[in-house]
């Protein structure tokens, strides 16, 4: 009797795994339960399979990001950045174990959208790092990302407006200009932000952009000159996770797919206070499953390409098998119906919004907090005493996140007392002075 | 005997091919003669930053010769922009121009970088610490007679999707210099260097 169906099928088990590794779950936990500085301690010693590689990194710039450790997040979000160019390769071996196993055999590359926030998250650090020329190479680096896959990436406003801050930061004022008029066209943002690029003509000695009269501009939001602006970048809540969706299509045979939920994810409702009174504030949102979601079915058709491949291809191992012998044949499918498991790996530290909001204020030092109501939460946090200069930005950042809820009986076993109450990192912040025009 | 000869071929061949295994994992390590034409890929390396520095320098350095500028000018660097899409530490192409520069006597450079520090320097000097003949002269620092600034600009295309083995990217830099009279605000010198280059890695791999 040949054994070479059954060494396939237990190198088939042997690969698929079938779960992220334990550590990633761990430190997700422990950043849900308010220890960020403990997550990222877990993921520095972590035990993580190559194929998890990106996720370990993509955990680790996000966690890094929310607890105002900017050179480690760059650090890891530009590493998980040159892994994706690396891995831009079809490998037959991979691809190969796919057929016999399931997509978890292959090595993670991430959604499309993830690979764009990659940038986003970079421009985020470098502004706050106060190194705005790294973020304008950032916002180079998205705006390809965001042209090779168009279709699932335009509505994320957020990225969007990002890119433009970014230009605008470094003093690249006229692919500033460039993009925030894309955001508008394209966009129901038109009317507040308006506001911004009238903002921007106004600081850098432009006309109006032609279309926008002053009809548009509503006085309270317009930057005087004795006015500089604050920019606080918001992540609420916690992205919705993959979930595995089965498709019976014989009594031996299925097809695993992965999927997200459809759920409402309320719009957190932000405002700022200068000095304990509300100010008028510009701001712009992108809800990331719903990017998530057309990332994922842009990938829909290779997917079930290789979905019909591996059918095939297993339906041909448990006939060659049972040929042999009827018991082994038996086997062999059991193990085959076994393997096949969605792939539902993604970057499960990413917040549920992303908001960027933009508040002139006028110079001298002021103390400034946010409203955030989101999911049950109510707080006013202190995001910190600025010195606002005028014609300067500065920034803040601040994320709030709810505990990410138990799965799979793991985090029951490793953590004894799970930390059930919403938690606020420490908010940070930047001041940035405004760059020199370009040349 | 022909059984032998066989068991030995084969053991001799295995150990050949071990042998071959492991010296290519051996890790090594080897210098590469800077002013060779050595790329890995298509994008901005050390060969590069020479290329780029020797060619302005040596166009600068041919234009003071002839005659559009003053005696030894004082020049302040005010960096070199970086406008591409990777991280491009554009402080070392700024750092290799002055010291070419400086090197042929015919600029002198005031340290821009180190100006705080200068100020620094002097406060403590004058807060009562060092004695009064040894503080340095207020108001003795020499002013700018140009600015020198530039701007490393890429384009990138990549091949478009379509049935293909090979993957191909083209990278075209394009680096700008100037230098600007501080009085008249003119730019009385300025030249270009372009460096194009293609790449090709296959989409498919063991």
């Amino acid at each position: 009797m040949s054994l070479r169906p059954l060494i396939l099928c237990t190198a088939a088990l042997w690969l698929t795994g079938c779960a992220t590794s334990y550590d990633l779950y761990d430190a997700r936990a422990q950043f849900a339960s308010g220890a960020p500085v403990q997550a990222l301690t877990t993921l520095e010693n972590a035990d993580v399979s190559g194929r998890d590689a990106l996720l370990l990194l993509l955990d680790k710039g996000a966690i890094a990001f929310s607890a105002g450790q900017y050179s480690q997040a760059k650090d890891a979000l530009l590493q998980a950045h040159d892994l994706i160019e690396e891995w831009d390769q079809i490998r037959v071996g991979e691809q190969s174990a796919t057929l016999v196993t399931s997509e978890w055999a292959t090595r993670y590359r991430g959604e499309y959208s993830e690979q764009l926030w990659i940038h986003s998250y970079l421009m985020m650090t470098f502004l706050m790092l106060g190194e705005p020329s790294s973020a304008a190479v950032e916002a180079r680096r998205a705006l390809a990302r965001m042209d090779e896959h168009e279709s699932s990436l335009k509505q994320d406003w957020f990225t969007r407006a990002l890119i433009a801050l970014s230009f605008e930061a470094a003093g690249a004022h006229d692919s500033a200009q460039v993009e925030y008029r894309k955001l508008v066209n394209d966009s129901h943002y038109n009317g507040q932000w308006n506001q911004v690029i009238q903002r921007h003509s106004r600081r850098i000695g432009r006309a109006p952009i032609d279309g926008i009269t002053s009809a548009d501009l509503p006085t309270p939001n317009q930057l005087g000159n004795d006015e500089g602006e604050l920019i606080v970048f918001v992540q609420s809540g916690y992205i919705d996770k993959k979930q595995p969706g089965d498709l019976p299509i014989d009594i031996d045979l299925r097809i695993a797919y992965p999927f997200y939920p459809v759920q409402n994810h309320w719009k957190p409702s932000l405002d700022v206070l200068a000095d304990g009174k509300r100010v008028a504030a510009d701001r712009i949102d992108t809800p990331l499953t719903d990017v998530s979601k057309r990332s994922l079915s842009a990938r829909g058709t290779v997917l079930a390409t290789k979905q019909i491949a591996r059918i095939a291809a297993k339906k041909a191992l448990v006939d060659a098998a049972a040929k042999e012998d009827d018991v082994l044949g038996g086997v062999v499918q059991i193990l085959m119906f076994a393997t096949e498991q969605a792939d539902t790996r993604s970057w499960e530290t990413l917040p549920a919004w992303f908001s960027l909001i933009r508040v002139p204020l006028v110079e001298g030092p002021q103390t400034v907090s946010l409203r955030i109501q989101h999911e049950g939460v109510d707080k006013l946090i202190e995001l910190g005493n600025f010195d606002i200069q005028a014609g300067q930005l500065h920034f803040a950042t601040y994320r709030t996140t709810q505990p990410l809820p138990l799965r799979d009986g793991y985090f029951l076993e490793t953590l004894t007392q799970p930390n059930t109450e919403p938690f606020e990192l420490e908010p940070t912040l930047e001041t940035l002075p405004e760059q020199l025009p370009e040349t | 005997m022909l059984k032998n000869f066989t068991r030995t071929l084969a053991r001799a061949t295995s150990l050949l091919l071990m042998s071959a295994a492991l010296v290519g994992c051996v890790a090594t390590t080897r210098s590469i003669d800077t002013s060779s034409d050595f790329h890995y890929d298509a994008s901005y390396d050390f060969a590069d930053k020479k290329a780029i520095v020797n060619e302005l320098t040596s166009s600068l350095l041919a234009d003071a010769r002839t005659n559009n500028f003053i005696e030894r000018p004082v020049v302040i660097s005010y960096g070199i922009a970086n406008e591409t899409s990777e991280h491009i530490n554009t402080g070392g192409i700024a750092d290799d121009i002055r010291a070419n520069l400086l090197q042929s006597k015919q600029f002198r450079f005031l340290n821009q970088r180190q100006r705080e520090n200068l100020v620094n320097e002097a406060d403590y000097q004058y807060a009562g610490f060092v004695a009064p003949e040894e503080r340095l002269t207020e108001g003795r620092q020499l002013g700018a007679d140009f600015l020198l600034s530039g701007t490393l600009r890429s384009i990138e295309k990549k091949q478009p999707k379509q049935w293909r083995l090979n993957k191909r990217k083209l990278i075209y830099y394009n680096m700008t210099l100037e230098m600007t009279d501080t009085t008249t605000g003119e730019i009385t010198w300025t030249d270009n260097v372009e460096i194009a280059r293609e790449s090709s890695q296959p989409i498919i791999a063991w």
